[in-house]
């Protein structure tokens, strides 16, 4: 079978097979994202919780979130034992930042988007993406249920980023090399699919073959069966030929005989 | 070889085909599922240590407030609902725990399994013990245990797979530790999140082995199956002496050689009959009648016998295999079918409000306006292809189709999204009939059949697995996407069309028995028939109401409402296509045998309404499954038998005006139901909601397959007509 049929056909099992692993390397890919970001973000919003759980036990006392002694303490805490944070802060109704420690990337004050998720938010928490920043909030109560401010922590998106540009490369590289695994594979199976034309083949071109050359000897791939259902074949294709040319030759020699005689 | 062995040659070929192709794909989704496997593994287990690392010192801290306060270890109270509240949005945490000095458990969270004990015992004595194997990290002193370490001899922890992370308990004043914290980090959960893509990789799956077969059919039928054939067929003739044809088709070395061969033997006989007739021809005129006359009978006998030809007309013997067509319908219908789960969600999301037309109208709107161009164009195609040949009428389908599928993704408003649904359906309709015309031109009336198979396993295979996929890509990469790689499957389609169908096989031969009466004349003819019109206006009619209504329309909208996404919408739509795949050829065997098309079309119009009124008691995405997979059921029993009752119920009609005609007046108003059915059902949902909208058409349905059996009662006299499917099948088309 010629070259370029297997090419074709390795092309073509190429194609499918890496478009199918690529597709699920996408699904792989999207569902590892969203797993990956949830659990990152759900351990920036324990410690969210626990901060807002500190400080509302402050301000059950009745003191303002302004001036909350130990609120510079608490945000230090978490900061010190929380790797990967890049900042928190503590903001109120008004917009006004009195706490606030490491970095937070706010350029013209508390986004409205948080003063609005304060006042309406109903799960009491909020997000927001600030540049290469993630941002995790909950509101603060007072202990008559009124909701006098938030905290924000802040985190940085490019350790995800990284983890997730790692995670897709790795996917890309191995739906790469599983395909290419596959092709080679496939060259096996190839053989086993060809087989019983390449086989027929082989027998019918040894037995057209032997018609003009009664030495040559059974065709590799081809059973006997073949070689012998073949053989016959040929053989009766070129009994009939021989019968029709002896035929057409006599008429060709009686023609030219009439013509010699003019 | 005799023909039988060479069909069980051919077919156990595909067979192996499809076996090839499904280990192949067995094999890559294997390799690519351990790859994710251990990726998730690598990259999402340090992220939950992390998680659990922080919940750890949480809780850690407040407990040692809670006994710093004085309280006993023992008498903490609210631990199990503190530690619960904790995890409550945390599924890659199993459980947190409190033991005593002595390993023994005082406190967990309600879902911690009993099965943990042995495991919270090792890390508390580890930890209580300073044992080596404590890890320090800043001024804490942390113990991890793996649950696997100790499934050796505790048996409850085999199929448990938790790493105890354990940090210990000391009191404020004396530094005493009086117990440990433990956070079971659940390492069963990267597994879970695995399988929760189960599915859409199955459905990925089984996209790709569709395809892959499709493909390797196509280029093992045109690179070594279909030559092989005509070798095979050549050889047969040449040993029966018969030396009129000849191999022309391009193949692989070694088949090449083949049939060089059999051609030079066919060449040479032709050749020497060639030189016979120029020495006659070289003849002087008188002798030349004498010798004709005299040579006459011999060179007749020779031609009959040996299939002579002077002239060197030959006839050709071309791969004409179907296996293309089935490609290209494959191709067509997929991109159309892509869109499927999410197009009326697709429409609520681009068109504004409209003063005085409901929402549901709204969204039902380009369906219909797709199905009536469909309906409207569909008898002019014939025209068209005349005009244009085959090929290039399936490639003007498949350029309409494309940018109606194009713009349909960037509408901005509903008046051009339906622009754009007329061009689409357009450009399905020649396609459409572009491919069943080939078929019909490739085929005898002998072997339609088979061609028709083929025409209809593309159709089915797209069925299946377009919905499904489209869905899943739709959840993923958005609406727009998913019409943007239909609009690409549907010009590819149409370039492969260019490159590949043979050239036309020319116009269908004409029936007989056709008068070319106008139209009118065939319907009003039709009409009077009160079987016939039954049939098409309680049976036909209802069947693509409820196939476009209900699977295209509101299936869509109420899975959507119930909550379902989109992929889960497009796995349960491909339900349709999986019933009609499997039960199809079934009922249509059992239904031919028995003759019972009038039952078969009755019970399938019963189930299909039924099963809607049903759904009324169980508002659930299940119950519109199983309404999904019924309807499947039900068309897979009445479409086939429709067909073959109606050319038994105006077998006289059919006489008179041909058979053509009469399927044409069945199709025209079969479509005309296609096309009412999101209108009719989007005035149930107006007024109803989409659940009693449900029922409401089922109601319907009930009713009209009451009307029609009622009819065949009344109507008994004639005696049933041996009937036969009628091979021309519209399946899935609507």
């Amino acid at each position: 079978m010629s070259s370029q049929l297997y090419i074709r056909i390795f092309l073509a099992v190429f194609l499918v097979t890496a478009s199918s692993v690529l597709l699920a390397g996408y699904l792989n890919y999207a569902k590892f994202e969203a797993a990956f970001s949830s659990v990152e973000a759900s351990r920036y919003e324990f410690v969210t919780s626990d901060i807002v759980t500190s400080l509302e036990s402050e301000l059950d006392l009745g003191i303002a979130v302004s001036r909350m002694d130990s609120a510079e303490r608490v945000l230090q805490q978490a900061m010190s034992r929380t790797a990967g944070m890049s900042g928190i802060l503590v903001f109120d109704t008004a917009g006004a930042i009195p706490f606030r420690v490491g970095s937070v990337p706010l350029e013209d004050g508390v986004p409205a988007a948080w003063l609005d998720a304060v006042q309406a938010s109903e799960s009491g928490s909020f997000e927001a993406s600030l540049e290469d920043t993630t941002v995790v909030g909950r509101i603060l109560l007072n202990n008559f249920g009124q909701r006098v401010g938030g905290v924000a922590v802040a985190y940085s998106s490019l350790e995800r980023q990284i983890v997730i540009i790692r995670m897709v490369m790795s996917l890309f590289i191995g739906a790469m090399l599983i395909s290419v695994a596959v092709v080679l594979i496939s060259s096996f199976g190839l053989r086993w699919l060809t087989g019983g034309v390449t086989g027929r083949v082989q027998a019918i071109s040894q037995a057209l073959g032997r018609s003009t050359s009664s030495t040559a000897a059974a065709p590799p791939g081809a059973t006997s069966d073949q070689d012998g259902e073949s053989q016959t074949r040929v053989a009766s294709a070129d009994s009939e030929m021989a019968e029709v040319l002896r035929e057409l030759e006599d008429l060709e020699r009686a023609l030219a005989g009439r013509a010699g005689r003019g | 070889m005799h023909q039988r062995q060479q069909q069980d040659f051919f077919t156990s070929t595909k067979r192996r085909l499809f076996g090839f192709a499904l280990l192949a794909l067995l094999l890559a989704q294997g390799g690519m599922a351990i790859v994710a496997w251990q990726l998730f593994e690598r990259e999402l287990l340090p992220e939950m240590d992390r998680k659990a690392w922080t919940v750890a010192l949480i809780a850690q801290d407040r407990v040692a407030e809670a006994l710093a306060l004085g309280i006993p270890f023992e008498q903490l109270e609210g631990v199990p609902q503190f530690f619960d509240i904790m995890l409550a949005e945390s599924p890659d945490i199993a459980y947190l725990a409190l033991t005593d000095a002595q390993g023994a458990l005082v406190f967990s969270s309600s879902g911690a399994p009993r099965a943990i004990e042995p495991l919270l015992r090792q890390s508390a004595t580890m930890l209580l013990d300073d044992a080596a194997g404590l890890e320090r990290v800043g001024r804490h002193v942390l113990v991890r245990t793996r649950s696997e370490d100790l499934s050796a001899e505790n048996a409850d922890l085999q199929d448990a797979s938790y790493t105890d992370m354990a940090l210990p308990i000391v009191t404020r004043g004396d530094n005493a530790t009086i117990g440990a914290l433990h956070v079971g980090v659940d390492e069963a959960y990267v597994g879970r999140q695995i399988k929760d893509i189960a599915f859409d990789i199955g459905i990925v799956m089984l996209t790709s082995l569709l395809f892959a077969f499709e493909l390797l059919l196509f280029i093992a039928t045109f690179g070594f199956l279909g030559p092989m054939r005509l070798v095979e067929r050549q050889l047969t003739c040449l040993a029966k002496g018969q030396f009129g044809q000849m191999i022309s088709a391009s193949a692989p070395s070694g088949i090449r050689e083949v049939i060089d061969s059999l051609n030079s033997r066919v060449r040479k006989v032709q050749d020497a009959f060639g030189r016979v007739g120029a020495r006659i021809e070289a003849l002087p005129v008188e002798a030349r009648a004498r010798v004709v006359a005299e040579m006459a009978p011999v060179l007749e006998r020779l031609r009959l016998r040996f299939a002579l030809d002077g002239d060197g007309r030959l006839q050709e013997l071309r791969v004409t295999d179907l296996v293309d067509v089935r490609l290209l319908t494959f191709l067509f219908m997929f991109a159309e079918f892509l869109s499927r789960p999410f197009f009326p969600i697709y429409v609520k999301s681009v068109v504004s409000p409209i003063p005085g037309i409901s929402e549901a109208m709204l969204m039902g709107l380009p369906i219909t306006a797709f199905m009536l161009v469909y309906a409207v164009v569909t008898p002019f195609t014939g025209r068209i292809i005349g005009r244009l040949g085959i090929r290039r009428a399936y490639a003007l389908g498949a350029l309409l189709s494309g940018a109606g599928l194009l713009g349909t993704g960037f509408a901005f408003d509903l008046y051009d999204l339906v622009l754009w649904r007329i061009l689409g359906g357009t450009g399905y309709a020649v396609m459409f009939m572009a491919c069943q015309t080939y078929v019909v031109g490739n085929t005898t009336p002998e072997n339609r059949a088979q061609g028709i198979a083929m025409f209809v396993g593309g159709l089915m295979a797209a069925e299946i697995c377009a919905p499904a996929i489209g869905g899943i890509l739709a959840d993923r990469i958005g609406f727009t996407w998913v019409f943007v790689l239909g609009a690409a499957v549907a010009v590819i389609s149409g370039v492969m069309a260019l490159r590949q169908m043979s050239q036309d096989p020319g116009p269908a031969p004409r029936q007989s028995g056709s008068t070319k009466a106008p139209f009118l004349v065939v319907f009003m003819s039709l009409m009077r028939n009160s079987r016939f019109a039954a049939t098409v206006v309680f049976a036909s009619v209802p069947a693509k109401l409820v196939l476009t209504g209900f699977l295209f329309y509101l299936a869509p909208i109420y899975l959507t409402e119930l909550g379902a996404s989109q992929s889960e919408i497009g796995r349960y739509l491909m339900t349709y296509g999986i019933a009609n795949v499997l039960l199809g050829p079934f009922f249509a065997r059992a239904i031919d045998k028995a003759g019972l098309h009038v039952g078969a079309v009755a019970l399938g119009g019963l189930i299909s309404g039924g099963v809607l009124v049903v759904g009324l008691s169980w508002q659930s995405p299940y119950m519109v499954l199983i309404a999904v997979a019924a309807l499947g059921v039900a068309q897979a029993m009445s479409i086939a038998a429709q067909l073959a009752l109606v050319t038994t119920v105006a077998a006289e009609e059919a006489k008179i005006h041909g058979d053509a005609a009469v399927l044409g007046v069945f199709r025209l108003i079969e479509r005309i139901g296609s096309a009412a059915g999101p209108f009719v059902v989007a005035l149930f949902v107006g007024q109803w909601g989409a659940g009693l909208a449900m029922a409401a058409t089922g109601a319907l349905i009930v009713v009209l397959s009451v009307a029609f059996s009622i009819v065949f009662l009344v109507t008994r006299r004639r005696p049933p007509m041996p009937v036969a499917m009628a091979p021309l099948s519209d399946k899935g088309a609507s």
